[in-house]
């Protein structure tokens, strides 16, 4: 009879990869959603830009972005990147898309926050005499940064649950290492009860963070 | 890379492959759509309650669920019951699924539709004599509607695009069509585009009846 | 709210676009293959990098420190430590049958040791070498279902893999099965062990393995293969010298006896003979 391999119970080592899928998610949406902020100012920005030739097509690239699934984004940053050349790691084409991905929600923030800053802050600047870039960076940028946190806290959240998408293409995320172990083990529930548990204890905190931080601003006026 | 031709006409050929894939995706989003509603307004209700033995429970819910992926759910559901004995055919799972995810979002959409309602009108129904469904049906859901009406257009969307995550679970949509086509075509690169596409278009014809919709039946407030 | 009425206009605009521009869109003119040459790559690099599976019992999976181990994985070290390459080995798991194809074709592995069986579709996308083990292709099923042969899953609900070739098999052999698709086999494999599915096909010694395995000793398998399956490696097209090189590797494999050492030690038993050489 061939060797059997049969684990009929979670051990230290399976403790040990569920920490790492763990890690591996926090690094993820870290990366993911640091880049997808950096790209979605410029969108946002353009968005909120009365230039016709910069508002569309940010406004397309948001909508397309927020009207395809996610899985297919990845599916198409996996297969599509190779095609131009680009061999990336795993790790790099998980980044790519929450990267793509957030930088449409993200963007539509940045355009919220920016819009939220009223007229007349701007027209007081501009007679202190401050151009274009003075007004954003000392006037504009710091206040919308204030209405820009709570739902940018609420974005991250929502990554760190679409990354378990990510356990596609076998990057080792906590969902990932979910389906190793119910296979080593046939214990799903167990299993996947864990994981669900951990992210819960990664988002939940999160999302009090939020609801913390956005009464904090309220009150600061 | 190394030669490599773009070819969609294999693709194309397959079209009412796909689209069946696509009906099965919008199938399962309108009963999500419909079920999430109804457990939704549930769940804001209980919310709202002064009984903490309802208002505890939900919030818990609320809170567990959109603090979870929707994937670990569904193999949750799907997986996870059958190791206790609960059996979930695949399509059962995935809607069911669904529907626990979105009417916790639906439950907290619905919750603020009815706390935007002026306090007065609670008031002056109570006084005209409305039992507390008559309140709710004739006073509290006509104005909450309107609250309600984006947030919820906003979030069929998105149930349609998660709904794709159903394929996981050998559920025949549109995603797992085009899974199918690629085995048969080998041409991922253009099937999935051409699954994307459907999908954008899908979701922008049908937001953007619903926002049509919306702006016949809801006149802006004076 | 999102996007205003001309919404439904784009969308449909969009459609129809796609649907008219798209089916003709190809590069112009067919550009020239390009050679390979992952063996100096390989030797360069200091490194192969092997795709297997990492959910695939006794091939390519996980052990209790888990480490990917199996024996592919063993053959994959054969591969790295021999004569000529002495290479470092990276084993990088291929999530779904598929991705054996899309991996190489992106150039995400040098190699695909992965149970992969030949077809000829698939050599439409990739090249395989000459044969290095013959399995089958068999069935797992929940005792109660008595399957015996392709005919008695026509009335079941068969559990498969997405692009192998087992799933091809099934839809010629049993049309009328209703199928249960999934991504990876050891899900297929949970599907039948929680009685979603009464059968499960899969490669032959896959089902020998894990009809053992399942702690509620519900599962049998078909003792004969259904089928029969040359494994091969995968490698890229127009990579001429590396595929020469593990042709000859897998030959040599062989002739030393390495290959028979490694097939008791995963299944206890004797290989089947490959091929009249060997």
């Amino acid at each position: 009879m061939t060797p059997q391999y049969v684990q009929d119970s979670l051990n230290l080592y399976d403790a040990v990869l569920f920490l790492q899928g763990l890690g591996n998610t926090v690094v993820l949406c870290l990366l993911g959603l640091g880049l997808g902020t950096l790209i979605a100012l410029f969108v946002g920005l353009a968005r909120a830009s009365h230039s016709r030739w910069l508002s569309w097509p940010a406004g397309l690239y948001i909508e397309v972005i927020r009207d395809s699934p996610l899985l297919m984004q990845l599916y198409l940053v996996f297969f599509a990147l190779p095609l131009l050349g680009l061999q990336v790691p795993i790790l790099v084409a998980g980044v790519a898309t929450l990267m793509v991905n957030s930088s449409a929600f993200m963007a539509e923030i940045v355009r919220g926050g920016i819009q939220s800053v009223g007229r007349d802050q701007w027209e007081a600047a501009r007679g202190l005499g401050m151009g274009y870039a003075q007004v954003m960076r000392w006037v504009v940028i710091p206040q919308a940064f204030r209405v820009m946190v709570p739902p940018g806290v609420g974005l991250l959240i929502g990554l760190i649950k679409d990354s378990s998408v990510i356990s596609v293409i076998s990057y080792l995320e906590l969902t990932r290492v979910g389906q190793i172990l119910t296979e080593k083990t046939f214990l799903s529930f167990q299993v996947f009860g864990i994981v669900a548990a951990l992210y819960f204890v990664l988002c939940y905190p999160l999302s009090r963070l939020a609801l913390y931080v956005e009464r904090r601003l309220k009150v600061g006026g | 890379m190394h030669g490599y031709v773009f070819q969609f006409r294999p693709v194309f050929r397959e079209l009412p492959l796909l689209l069946s894939g696509a009906l099965v995706t919008l199938h399962i989003s309108i009963l999500t759509l419909f079920f999430s509603f109804i457990i939704g307004t549930i769940g804001a209700l209980c919310r709202l309650s002064r009984f903490r033995w309802l208002s505890g429970p939900a919030r818990w819910y609320v809170e567990f669920i959109r603090n979870t992926p929707l994937l670990v759910q569904l193999f949750f559901i799907y997986f996870g019951f059958s190791q206790i004995n609960i059996e979930v055919p695949n399509y059962l799972a995935g809607l069911i699924g669904l529907v626990v995810n979105n009417s916790a979002y639906l439950t907290e959409i619905v919750r603020a539709g009815i706390e935007a309602i002026h306090k007065g009108q609670f008031e002056a129904g109570h006084s005209l004599g409305l039992s507390f469904l008559q309140l709710m049906r004739y006073v509290v859901f006509p104005q909450a509607f309107r609250v309600i009406y984006p947030p919820l257009c906003n979030q069929f969307i998105g149930i349609i695009l998660w709904s794709s995550l159903v394929s996981t679970i050998a559920v025949e949509d549109l995603a797992l069509r085009g899974k199918e086509l690629v085995t048969e075509t080998f041409r991922s690169f253009e099937v999935y585009t051409v699954v994307t596409l459907v999908y954008v278009v899908m979701t922008l014809i049908i937001s953007g009846i619903l926002k049509l919709v919306g702006r016949r039946f809801f006149r802006r407030p004076a | 709210m999102r996007i205003t009425r001309r919404s439904v206009g784009v969308g449909i605009l969009v459609g129809l676009l796609a649907l008219l521009l798209l089916p003709h869109a190809a590069q112009a003119g067919e550009a020239a293959p390009q050679m390979q040459d992952t063996l100096n790559t390989v030797i360069k690099r200091g490194e192969v990098i092997v795709g297997t599976f990492d959910f695939f019992a006794p091939w390519g999976f996980r052990d209790a420190q888990n480490n990917i181990v199996g024996m592919d994985v063993d053959i994959a070290k054969e591969l790295a430590g021999d004569d000529v390459l002495k290479v470092k080995l990276t084993l990088v798991p291929v999530p779904t049958t598929q991705d054996r194809i899309n991996f190489l074709l992106s150039g995400k592995i040098d190699v695909a040791i992965s149970n992969f069986t030949a077809t000829l579709p698939r050599s439409k996308a990739i090249t395989f070498s000459d044969p290095y083990v013959i399995d089958g292709i068999g069935a797992i099923y929940r005792k109660e279902a008595k399957i015996k042969s392709w005919a008695d899953l026509n009335t079941k609900k068969v559990a498969v893999t997405t692009g192998s070739t087992g799933e091809i098999l099934l839809k010629e052999q049993a049309p009328k099965a209703t199928v249960l698709r999934f991504d990876q086999a050891s899900t297929a494999l949970l599907a039948v062990q929680q009685g979603k599915a009464d059968a499960q096909i899969e490669d032959f010694t896959y089902t020998v393995y894990h009809a053992g395995r399942d702690p509620k000793k519900s599962l049998d398998f078909i003792k004969q293969p259904l089928a029969f399956q040359p494994y091969s490696f995968g490698v890229r097209k127009f990579d001429q010298e590396w595929l020469n090189y593990i042709n000859f590797f897998i030959y040599r494999l062989h002739q030393s006896g390495k290959m028979k050492e490694l097939y008791k030690k995963w299944f206890n038993a004797e290989p089947a003979r490959v091929s009249p050489i060997w």
